[in-house]
């Protein structure tokens, strides 16, 4: 599953009332999500974003809420893979149980507007400027079968079993 | 194996487990509420299913919009009520029998030592005060436990916080609670982890106060808290527990990522600042600060024992003319007995305002909500930009002694030094 797309980067500790307010999560009406997702960290983040776009963040992106309309959001937005050095944990699960991949990188140089190539199975993120390839924690199979089926729905649907 | 571990391992089937493995478990109690209930819901039908896996094991309480503000907010409670009476759900804490879920799930004996319960609130982590695996889920997770009973989970790696010495004065589980946060920061150590909590001083800790110090691990990044089940719990549980369970603990061999030891004759009142949650000082650095909004209340400190220190402290005082105090207890239960007991006279004739039971202001989208300008000196768990409503507030969180001794005063004051 290879995901192609130009990077959007932001800080530290973004939390799910920056990703997306609590005031319009009222709904998992996904258009609706899109139209506000990180308005108050960057007002102009939706007319930049072109669909298959890469989130990329620094430490604990997604901490606060339970909020599955965070990742929701993002999803529907068109952001394909989000990477961040890591992640909180609640915003982990409910991304993998949506179906939007997730990809942990310690270390990296991306800056915003470098084209990506990210490879979840192999868990690598390659930044086509600056030709260099970075390693992120590798998901489970499992995690990477759920992303694949669209979200834990479909997935179980699909498989109907709980095995791991 | 640590308690995390075994009560994975238990509930997975398996003689053993080690952190990073995955598996699904058995749920004991599955909470949602009027906020995301709706949506928990809709998702299980996106499963092509019409019924809960037990009826009596799916929790529904209405928490976050009731009693409700706005035409929009009575909607949505209807609708949550439709859905919550179509599946038959057996315990349904509506408005009037209501609460804040995490305290409703503890308080009603909805969890168990040595068992999981999930709810669809970030504070679910509560729920290890009793020696339970509380975790904080998602709408689809929820569901999915709705229809089969079942979660899966990374076993996390487990941190152990060894608490020695003696609780001083004024001093509260909350003001631990932030000290850790100041101690570990945000710097990912303790993300997806489990933080067991042990030592002298946890076992002279009341069910309030751990409920208070599990309640807040999901703000260190922590997948749950947990404090093993002692006489205390044994005692709390009596006569409240659905359902049987024993003892359990971590064995002696048991391996930790880490070993924290907090000496807790140490620890003194303390104050989150503004914005970040993990900028954390002792009282003393901060005493004299002015502020215009007092909050009491939330899953995290809006307990019998926080009024009751409250009322302490309030006796026979009055609150600053230039503070506005607001007050809600964490349930139905908790305001009838500050009630029977008095504190709720003693904080009213102080100039206190108290509130319905609810999550309130907390999250911003209810009753008592910050506007521009306005600095809070609140007993909750979060003080991010905007949770309590503007962006333009500033939240300080500390313990509830804190807040009243400072209301007297209209500035931030140590209940060390206050006379009461």
């Amino acid at each position: 599953m290879i995901l192609q797309g130009r990077a959007h980067v932001y800080g530290d500790n973004i939390d799910t009332d920056r990703i997306i307010p609590g005031k319009y999560t009222k709904t998992l009406d996904t258009q609706s999500l899109a139209a506000h997702v990180l308005e108050d960290l960057d007002p102009d983040f939706r007319l930049r974003l072109q669909a298959g776009d890469i989130l990329v963040a620094g430490d604990n992106f997604g901490c606060g809420s339970s909020r599955e309309q965070a990742p929701l959001a993002l999803k529907a937005a068109g952001v394909s893979v989000v990477v961040a050095r890591y992640f909180a944990r609640i915003f982990f699960r409910n991304a993998i149980n949506i179906g939007l991949p997730v990809l942990e990188v310690p270390d990296h140089n991306i800056q915003s507007g470098d084209a990506l190539e990210v490879n979840l199975l192999q868990g690598t993120v390659y930044n086509v400027n600056k030709k260099t390839t970075f390693y992120a924690t590798r998901m489970p199979e499992v995690m990477i079968a759920i992303v694949q089926a669209g979200g834990l729905v479909n997935y179980l649907k699909t498989h109907g079993n709980y095995d791991v | 194996m640590t308690i995390t571990e075994k009560i994975m391992a238990r509930h997975s089937g398996r003689d053993k487990v080690v952190p990073g493995q995955l598996v699904w478990t058995n749920i004991h109690t599955v909470m949602t509420m009027d906020y995301l209930g709706k949506q928990t819901f809709t998702q299980l039908h996106k499963l092509g299913l019409s019924t809960v896996f037990d009826k009596a094991r799916v929790i529904c309480v209405s928490d976050h919009l009731v009693p409700p503000p706005t035409p929009a907010f009575a909607t949505m409670l209807n609708e949550w009520r439709e859905v919550v009476k179509a599946h038959d759900i057996t315990h349904f804490y509506d408005l009037g029998r209501q609460g804040i879920a995490h305290q409703i799930m503890v308080e009603q004996g909805h969890v168990l030592p040595g068992t999981i319960s999930i709810g669809t609130d970030s504070h679910a982590n509560t729920y290890g005060a009793v020696g339970a695996v509380g975790n904080a889920i998602g709408v689809t997770d929820a569901a999915v436990a709705m229809a089969t009973g079942k979660a899966w989970f990374r076993v996390p790696e487990s941190v152990k916080f060894h608490i020695t010495g003696k609780w001083q004065p004024w001093v509260m589980a909350k003001d631990l609670s932030l000290h850790i946060m100041g101690m570990m920061h945000w710097n990912g150590h303790l993300i997806y982890k489990t933080l067991e909590f042990d030592g002298p001083a946890i076992a002279e800790l009341d069910m309030a106060g751990r409920m208070t110090l599990c309640n807040m691990t999901v703000d260190l990044g922590a997948k749950n808290g947990i404090i093993a089940p002692d006489e205390v719990t044994r005692q709390y549980l009596s006569g409240r527990a659905k359902g049987d369970w024993e003892m359990i603990a971590s064995d002696p061999d048991a391996h930790y990522e880490a070993v924290y030891e907090v000496d807790v004759t140490k620890v003194g009142p303390t104050v989150a600042l503004p914005d970040k949650l993990d900028d954390v000082v002792p009282i003393e650095k901060v005493v004299g600060r002015k502020f215009n909004k007092a909050f009491v209340g939330t899953c995290t400190n809006g307990r019998v024992e926080d009024l009751e220190i409250m009322a302490k402290i309030l006796q026979g005082k009055q609150i600053h003319r230039d503070v506005n105090m607001i007050i809600v207890p964490a349930s139905q239960t908790v305001y009838l007995e500050a009630l029977k007991k008095g504190y709720l006279q003693t904080l009213v004739e102080a100039g206190a305002a108290i509130d319905t039971p609810s999550c309130a202001a907390c999250a911003g989208i209810h009753t008592g909500v910050a506007g521009d300008g306005d600095i809070v000196l609140s007993a909750g768990n979060r003080n991010m930009k905007g949770r309590m409503g503007s962006k333009n507030a500033q939240i300080y969180l500390t313990s509830p002694a804190v807040v009243a001794a400072s209301a007297v005063r209209g500035e931030i004051t140590d209940p060390r030094t206050f006379d009461v």
